[in-house]
């Protein structure tokens, strides 16, 4: 194996070298300053003795940071979907959804125009906002889109939205004009001025809600510019279009109605009561009406499906078990091989501490570098395009890589080669330098 | 037959050898349960979710539904039922009647906190019951035909805390708890059942959802699903019951198959390396053993075979870690998906799954140590020890 034999005459070249340096060193009384440097060497050379076996180890570590990344991204979306989720905030939708039109509710699902001044009425309501979804393919029918128009009490209802006044004005002034966020600017490669056809199908919504009184399935919005993502990664895939027009282009019999309404509540601690009050005004007329809290709705959207959220720490747990007994191994056996050449060093007069150092550097290096490139593959992961991902997965949140969680890796990648060094470094301090060298 | 006679010698050898190596051969060990375990966890929800479905299942069933492209609530015109009693093959009761019912579907809005969710309700007509005999009334009396009353499965009960003597809202008023039932473990436990007429008079319309047939034996499927596709006047499709049990497995649990799928992979990668490592590890510290055994004529092929069969042995323990690990986590636990009640299930196609991905993952990882150990030249190696 001559990549190892090459190895070993590389460390023992560098223990030479370390010896002039210390010698060079005590005259100069510098001792500290340069003994980084000086390790540097002993490091390097340890890593590069079993060049194949170190890659390796750095690959199998890798693969698990981008997939311990993933996970903790993952658990953060979903975290945040429940925190940013408002407990002042209400979505009004009907309590029967049904597929049989009736006269008060043509297509079984939505909610006439004028409940929402029933609703404005209600005591401790704020504002009330209509919206209705567009929803169909853009390009392709596997690039799922969805326009969602909504009113000018929008801004109201929904203050967090990322739209300047000046842009809220540009919406309502041009029918059929839409706002992207960037992150779907970016995926569609979206522009200001460029068209953006909707098609319709009833695969993607229920019958009669995309229709349009022209009878076209495709919806031709007209790109009015690119907003900023809204904070916390929510709705980072939000078109924002314009209810005058979406309900104008509909069939005559089906317009005056919306999809659900949102609602935002004087007092947080009220919102439940004042949503039970919205039902029972509801309760007898030709809509009843179902309204739900927004953080329980997304509360429920994460845990009542099979929880992937309670997935993601076990998952991202047992790939970094996995990769701890795996560095740990490689750790024991190298210190274990090098045994009298760690008694060397300490006849030298190397110090303890600076051998511990040395273990545990070889150990944290492979670890902190393949943490460092799987968060990188993560992160490189979370922005493939979807149309790259198996059409199953299309509803994954994106995961969100923040700093908090690249930090939270690179710690765990710290622990894991302390927690893997820990037991050879244990050996080393109690090697006894006498017997090592005398091949006892 | 030298080769597998050496073969057997230099496996033998190697694990006699092992203790020398028991660190790394745990690890290995370990990196393959952890796959296997994360792997089996996770599908273990797919696997429940359609023993579920398939709990009661009768080769002697089918389901009628609506044909691809118009399936929306609601879609089997009520009154069609009649041309699909004509079919050939349907099994009758003692009385004379073809075994076949309507059955309708509705999403129930919760009756409390939204938080607390809500079961569906399924409408089922007379014969309902005789098709699903492990049906039973366990508390209270059944639902009364042209009667505003349900019967409640005991995994709804549980899930969304109702009892007898309360009672669901649909739109044209409550519909009061009258029994509860179970049956046999399966998905219907996790709904709420009510009579189809009574229901579909309720709603304003006039459609079905299905429509469950018994067929004299199994083998009058295929006829009996001919004559409804030609027929001209449906526009509907029979399926296997136990094809649709895996259709409405599948389709609901098509996103957390793929997850774990995928994750699992990543897993897999990640302990690929590790074994290549380990393996690479065992074989260099076998040098010397391997090359004197080269040098006195053992050949490199049971040389590479005795290396991939240990890698194999090794990933094997780990397979058995993992589904051990994987099934004393999580068989039998109950999950809610949506309104389906069910219980994980390691089962034994899982079991099968896991071990054929540990065997997968051992060749692979194997694989380039064994060709190193049988490639090394015999004067190299002897000298470099």
């Amino acid at each position: 194996m001559p990549a190892r034999s090459n190895g070993r005459g590389r460390y023992q070249d560098s223990l030479t070298e370390q010896r002039r340096d210390r010698a060079g060193d005590e005259h100069a009384g510098n001792d500290g300053k340069r003994s980084g440097v000086k390790y540097w060497p002993l490091v390097w050379s340890a890593l590069w003795r079993k060049p194949a076996e170190s890659i390796l180890v750095w690959l199998a570590v890798t693969v698990s940071f981008a997939l311990f990344g993933l996970m903790v991204g993952l658990h953060a979306t979903y975290d945040q979907l429940i925190t940013n989720s408002r407990l002042d905030r209400l979505y009004v939708n009907a309590r029967f959804p049904s597929a049989n039109p009736s006269s008060a509710n043509p297509t079984g699902i939505l909610l006439p125009f004028s409940l929402r001044d029933a609703i404005m009425r209600i005591d401790g309501v704020t504002a009330v906002s209509a919206e209705y979804f567009v929803r169909g393919y853009y390009r392709d029918p596997h690039i799922r889109a969805a326009v969602d128009a909504v009113d000018e009490y929008m801004p109201a209802a929904w203050p967090e939205l990322p739209l300047t006044p000046a842009q809220w004005e540009q919406l309502h002034a041009t029918p059929n004009g839409v706002f992207v966020t960037h992150s779907w600017a970016q995926a569609l490669g979206l522009k200001a001025g460029d068209t953006l056809p909707i098609i319709t199908s009833t695969a993607f919504t229920p019958p009669g809600m995309g229709s349009r009184a022209d009878g076209a399935p495709a919806w031709q919005f007209h790109v009015l510019g690119e907003m900023p993502n809204m904070k916390g990664g929510l709705h980072d895939y939000l078109i924002l279009g314009n209810l005058g027009f979406v309900d104008n282009s509909r069939p005559p019999d089906l317009r005056g109605y919306a999809w659900e309404y949102r609602v935002a509540v004087r007092d947080a601690t009220q919102a439940s009561q004042i949503a039970v009050r919205i039902d029972q005004a509801t309760t007898n007329s030709g809509t009843p009406t179902l309204t739900i809290p927004d953080k329980i709705a997304e509360a429920d959207g994460v845990n009542s499906g099979i929880s992937v959220a309670a997935k993601t720490w076990p998952i991202a747990g047992a790939g970094l078990f996995m990769i701890l007994l795996l560095t740990g191994n490689g750790i024991a056996q190298s210190v274990r091989e090098r045994t009298s050449e760690f008694a060397v060093l300490k006849t030298l007069g190397y110090r303890q501490s600076g051998l511990m150092a040395l273990v545990f550097a070889e150990a944290a290096i492979p670890c902190l570098a393949g943490a460092a490139i799987g968060m990188g593959l993560a992160v490189l992961m979370t922005r493939l395009p979807f149309r790259y991902l198996p059409a199953d997965l299309a509803s994954l949140p994106q995961p969100a890589l923040s700093l908090g969680v690249l930090s939270v890796s690179l710690g765990c990648a710290l622990l894991l080669a302390l927690a893997g060094a820990a037991i050879p470094m244990q050996r080393l301090r109690h090697m006894s330098v006498t017997d090592t060298l005398a091949g006892r | 037959m030298p080769v597998l006679t050496q073969t057997l010698v230099l496996t033998r050898l190697a694990f006699l050898g092992i203790a020398q190596r028991k660190w790394s051969a745990l690890v290995l060990i370990i990196s393959v349960a952890c796959v296997i375990a994360v792997l089996l966890s996770m599908l273990s929800v797919t696997a429940g979710m359609l023993r579920a479905y398939r709990s009661g299942e009768d080769p002697q069933q089918a389901v009628v539904l609506p044909e691809e492209g118009a399936r929306r609530a609601h879609a089997i015109p009520t009154n069609i039922i009649g041309t699909i009693l004509d079919a050939p093959g349907i099994a009758r009761s003692a009385d004379g009647h073809p075994l076949a019912d309507g059955e309708f579907q509705i999403w129930v809005p919760p009756m409390g906190p939204y938080a607390l969710g809500s079961p569906n309700l399924r409408g089922i007509g007379p014969v309902g019951f005789a098709l699903r005999p492990n049906l039973k009334i366990i508390a209270g009396r059944s639902f009364r035909s042209g009667r505003h009353e349900v019967i409640l499965g005991v995994a709804a009960a549980r899930t969304f805390q109702l009892r007898i003597g309360d009672a669901i809202l649909l739109a044209g008023g409550p519909w009061p708890i009258v029994g509860m039932f179970t049956d046999d473990g399966s998905m219907l436990e996790s709904e709420t059942l009510s009579d189809t007429d009574t229901l579909i008079a309720d709603r304003q319309t006039n459609g079905y959802d299905s429509i469950v047939v018994k067929l004299q034996t199994p083998a009058a499927f295929d006829n009996f699903a001919r004559w409804i596709a030609i027929n001209p006047s449906l526009m509907q499709i029979a399926v296997r019951q136990s094809d649709y049990a895996e259709l409405t497995a599948n389709r609901n649990s098509a996103f957390f198959t793929a997850l774990a799928y995928a994750v699992a992979a990543m897993m897999a990668l990640g302990a690929v390396f590790g074994t290549v490592k380990l393996m690479y590890a065992a074989v260099s510290v076998r040098t010397r053993e391997l090359a004197t055994l080269r040098a006195i004529g053992y050949q490199p092929l049971p040389v590479a075979l005795s290396v991939l069969i240990e890698t194999v042995v090794l990933a094997l323990f780990g397979a058995l870690a993992g589904v051990v690990a994987a099934w004393l986590l999580f068989n039998g636990k109950h999950v809610v998906q949506a309104r389906n009640v069910f219980d994980l299930s390691i089962s034994l196609r899982l079991v099968a799954l896991g071990i054929a991905w540990a065997v997968a993952l051992a060749l692979l990882g194997g694989l380039p140590p064994a060709i190193r150990a049988a490639r090394r030249s015999v004067n190299d190696a002897l000298r470099a020890v």
